[in-house]
């Protein structure tokens, strides 16, 4: 098996939460800071055996996801010419989630160390938040008011300047 | 390999029963002795790798911290302990900031951090941070001195972060509490020396998303509830929002600073100056430093 210059692994298991096994080729993975240095740590110890790396924080659904990402931008990873199209696929990407999916997939890019996923996802959920009045945004992340209607008036008179 | 069991507990509010309980049988003396005569930890992190890998820690820091060392050195790094995991909202991210940025230009940062044991319990870290020099004037170590005391925070229920977050936070937690065991008892020598000496929690990515987000939005944001109004009043919030405006050009930030007015200016004095509630030298800190960025923002977008 040790067949290229010294050790050079071709692909990676990655395990996530709830026991799953994922095989990615090395490529797909570099994409993640993460894996990249597990890799890159095995490989100067010299081990030719295909490592496992567990993902205690992400479960397998999630998983899909993001490594569903990295395989595209792993594809895109040697032309920049193509930008446009990538980002047309990354908005695409993200629009079939919903709030639940999309934050999972954020901490499990940041757990991983994606960060073009990372900010992807934090713009994406930045530009959904733009705009919306306070009902809304309770509305749609569920939060409750915690406010007593003394503090919700000093806030509101705070920033009475942002809503005029 | 039954040490992380107590860790399952998530209730960590009796310091100092869950401590004996969970390291009791392996301490030669008791602990409140220890913390009264406040001898120091020590940990050694190799600086010339790039996530600060602990080489070292003393034992005083194993008896107070309740890790051991090969559990520090091999595990410690990646996983940080099921409490460690996500920033605790009271750890002050301004601390962190700090910190971060100090490991990074090389220089000594001294500071009082909120830290946790295994067993979760709060612990106030007056830590140091000394930077090592090797023959060739490159940083090969930093040497970290801890003074420990007893942290008399009151951490409430769990927290959920923003909105945004909160929907999964407490699953995750739970899941990684469950997947701990495993993860380190079965592949042990699979790399753990991961992740940096500082991982970004949720409150970090919602800081993140939040940047991204116009003064009004932010102030949208803010007065959904109590979390949210204090996320946004965060000062790093304020600085990063400030800076990507300049990343985003002069006009942009012009344009704002405009609209905002003198109200807005208000907003932010006032911003800093309710902070002493959190009472310690980095409020005041916070309520300058505010100030002082808007201060520079604004005679910059002056010049433009």
């Amino acid at each position: 098996m040790a067949s290229s210059s010294s050790s050079s692994l071709s692909r990676v298991v990655v395990k996530s939460s709830d026991n799953n096994l994922f095989v990615v080729n090395k490529k797909v993975a570099s994409q993640s800071q993460l894996l990249k240095q597990c890799i890159d740590n095995m490989e100067e110890k010299g081990t030719n055996d295909v490592i496992l790396i567990p993902l205690s924080n992400v479960t397998s659904n999630i998983l899909t996801l993001v490594l569903e990402y990295c395989e595209k931008h792993a594809d895109f990873a040697d032309d920049d010419n193509n930008n446009q199209e990538l980002k047309q696929w990354d908005h695409e990407f993200l629009k079939k989630f919903d709030y639940a999916t999309l934050n999972s997939l954020t901490m499990a890019a940041d757990y991983m160390v994606t960060k073009s996923l990372l900010n992807l996802c934090c713009q994406f959920i930045a530009d959904s938040i733009k705009d919306l009045t306070v009902q809304q945004i309770r509305q749609i992340f569920d939060i409750k008011n915690d406010f007593t209607p003394q503090e919700e008036a000093d806030i509101k008179n705070e920033n009475a300047w942002a809503f005029r | 390999m039954e040490w992380d069991s107590s860790s399952s507990d998530d209730s960590g509010v009796d310091e100092e029963e869950g401590f004996l309980l969970n390291d009791g049988g392996s301490m030669p003396f008791p602990v409140q002795n220890l913390l009264q005569t406040a001898p120091c930890g020590f940990v050694v992190t190799d600086a010339l790798e790039a996530d600060h890998p602990i080489i070292y820690v003393n034992t005083v820091f194993e008896m107070v911290s309740g890790y051991r060392a090969e559990e520090v050195l091999v595990v410690f790094l990646q996983c940080r302990g099921p409490f460690a995991k996500r920033r605790h909202p009271l750890v002050e991210s301004a601390v962190v900031a700090e910190i971060r940025r100090c490991l990074e230009d090389g220089v000594e940062f001294q500071g009082e951090l909120l830290n946790f044991r295994k067993d979760g319990s709060p612990l106030m870290n007056r830590l140091r941070l000394v930077p090592i020099y090797g023959d060739d004037e490159t940083i090969t170590h930093f040497i970290g001195i801890q003074l420990f005391s007893e942290a008399n925070v009151d951490l409430g229920p769990l927290p959920s972060f923003t909105a945004k977050e909160s929907l999964r936070s407490s699953d995750l937690f739970r899941s990684s509490l469950s997947s701990f065991q495993p993860f380190q008892s079965r592949e042990r020598n699979i790399c753990y020396e991961v992740c940096g000496l500082l991982r970004l929690s949720d409150e970090v990515i919602a800081l993140k998303i939040l940047s991204r987000l116009t003064p009004r939005d932010i102030a949208a944001v803010g007065s959904v509830c109590r979390r949210l109004y204090e996320l946004t009043k965060n000062e790093d919030l304020l600085e990063k929002g400030l800076s990507e405006c300049l990343g985003l050009g002069w006009g942009r930030l012009a344009r704002e600073l405009t609209t905002l007015e003198a109200a807005a200016w208000r907003k932010v004095t006032v911003g800093g100056a309710v902070e002493p509630s959190r009472c310690n030298f980095s409020a005041c800190a916070v309520g300058n430093r505010v100030r002082l960025v808007w201060w520079r923002g604004g005679e910059h977008a002056a010049y433009e």
